[in-house]
């Protein structure tokens, strides 16, 4: 069945998107607004082992990293990404709050795809994927 | 492995794991090509293509044209007869496990190509369309009048959606051995061929890599547009006051922390790197709310750090 629904998600040319947040509910708004509004399948995860872990067996098509998630930070997340030979190649979008401009300073000389603030306005966050993944 | 480099290299893969379950969804779907293990459980692969290429199932079939590598074990099919077999069976191609990568997209661009030049007639991209008979270009049925290399540049990325191609490889491609026009040439036909399209809107079919070249962007951005007008915020907004219903207790715990941050910052009881936690803690916290839409203040919650006021709103989820 599992590999039934993929097949249909390749077929219908789907976008997959992990989110990375321990806060549920942003996981749900996340998955609710990408779902609703463009179809695309959300994963979430709410550390960082479990975002790689998942990004290994899905291979999602892009990423949402929260900074500050338990375990194994958004920092120490992405860079173990990037030294994964798969992995390095999902374009990774950083979750930001208003206040982490250190940490955003620190991202923006890596090779992160994007940046999105929170709040972020649910209904325009396709749009804001879209034009940071030219999708 | 082969998924992972298919689907880097931008094909829309159906996987099956077994011969009949292959076998279902090429009745259903229509494929450029079928990629084929010669020993499958079920139903085998010399058996898949004997029977696809039958003429009881092809008259009807949906991909009684569509080519198909066959691939197999080192071991268990060898030497030019079992080639023979293959290719009899209704094979086009065949491989021998395990495949060289290169070797493997190599032949499946050259089946898709081989294929495509037999059966298209039009290319299409969107409203776009471009008859390889008449030569015409149009859009919504508007005739578009395109100079030779701006038409020839439309076909090539027409016929390679998945393919990025930089200037060079453009000369390479759309002009001849003995002309040596500059790569500016390139983008001027480029430059042309967007400004000829988007008089009659067709916007961004177009994108430019950087320092790699260009490629026909996706057609799916250009459909969800339209399905995202028809979805309306409103119906996002319903279901996120369910979630909010659902999580608002967390929140509530998480404010209550904060609180006590603010009592003891008051009390002068908090050390720098408290009252630090304390206002990224707040931060997170208005980024959750924000999120949903929390605009009517039931509860504020403050936090005061180096002259400035932090506020989270916990309320109703705006609808």
């Amino acid at each position: 069945m599992e590999d039934r629904r993929q097949l249909r998600r390749l077929v219908m040319k789907t976008k997959r998107v992990l989110i990375i947040d321990d806060d549920a509910g942003i996981g749900k708004i996340v998955q609710i607004s990408l779902n609703m509004i463009a179809g695309w399948e959300v994963l979430i995860a709410f550390s960082g082992k479990e975002g790689i872990a998942i990004a290994m067996d899905n291979f999602p098509d892009a990423i949402l990293l929260y900074l500050m998630i338990p375990e194994m930070d958004g920092f120490t997340t992405f860079e173990y990404m990037q030294a994964d030979p798969i992995l390095q190649s999902i374009p990774t979008i950083l979750l930001t709050a208003k206040a982490q401009t250190t940490e955003q300073r620190q991202f923006s000389e890596l090779a992160v795809t994007g940046m999105i603030t929170k709040p972020f306005k649910a209904t325009d966050l396709v749009k804001q994927m879209r034009s940071l993944l030219n999708w | 492995m082969l998924q992972i480099t298919l689907d880097q290299q931008r094909y829309q893969l159906d996987l099956a794991h077994d011969g009949q379950a292959g076998w279902d969804l090429a009745e259903v779907y229509t494929y450029d090509l079928i990629l084929l293990n010669a020993n499958l459980p079920k139903l085998d692969g010399i058996s898949f293509c004997k029977r696809l290429r039958s003429k009881s199932y092809s008259r009807v079939h949906p991909n009684r044209d569509t080519p198909i590598i066959l691939m197999t074990a080192s071991n268990t099919m060898t030497g030019i007869v079992n080639k023979v077999i293959a290719l009899d069976a209704g094979a086009d191609d065949y491989l021998v496990t395990p495949v060289n990568i290169d070797e493997l997209l190599a032949m499946i661009r050259a089946l898709i190509r081989r294929n495509q030049v037999q059966k298209t007639t039009l290319l299409t991209w969107g409203d776009l369309c471009l008859n390889l008979n008449s030569c015409e270009v149009t859009h919504r049925g508007q005739l578009i009048y395109l100079a030779a290399k701006e038409y020839e540049l439309l076909e090539l990325f027409l016929r390679n959606p998945e393919q990025v191609f930089s200037s060079s490889r453009l000369l390479d491609r759309l002009w001849k051995a003995d002309q040596y026009p500059s790569e500016g040439t390139v983008r001027t036909h480029i430059k042309g061929l967007r400004q000829k399209l988007k008089q009659v809107g067709v916007v961004d079919f177009l994108e430019t890599i950087y320092k790699q070249g260009y490629r026909l962007k996706y057609r799916e951005a250009v459909v969800e547009d339209s399905q995202e007008d028809i979805i309306t915020s409103a119906s996002v907004a319903e279901e996120l006051g369910d979630v909010w219903e659902k999580y608002r207790h967390s929140y509530s715990d998480r404010l209550l922390m904060i609180e006590q941050a603010i009592t003891a910052l008051r009390q002068g009881e908090m050390t720098q790197l408290q009252r630090f936690e304390a206002e990224q803690e707040a931060h997170t916290l208005i980024g959750s709310l924000g999120s949903f839409g929390a605009d009517i203040a039931l509860y504020q919650a403050k936090v005061l750090g180096r002259n400035r006021i932090y506020t989270a709103k916990l309320g109703e989820p705006e609808k």
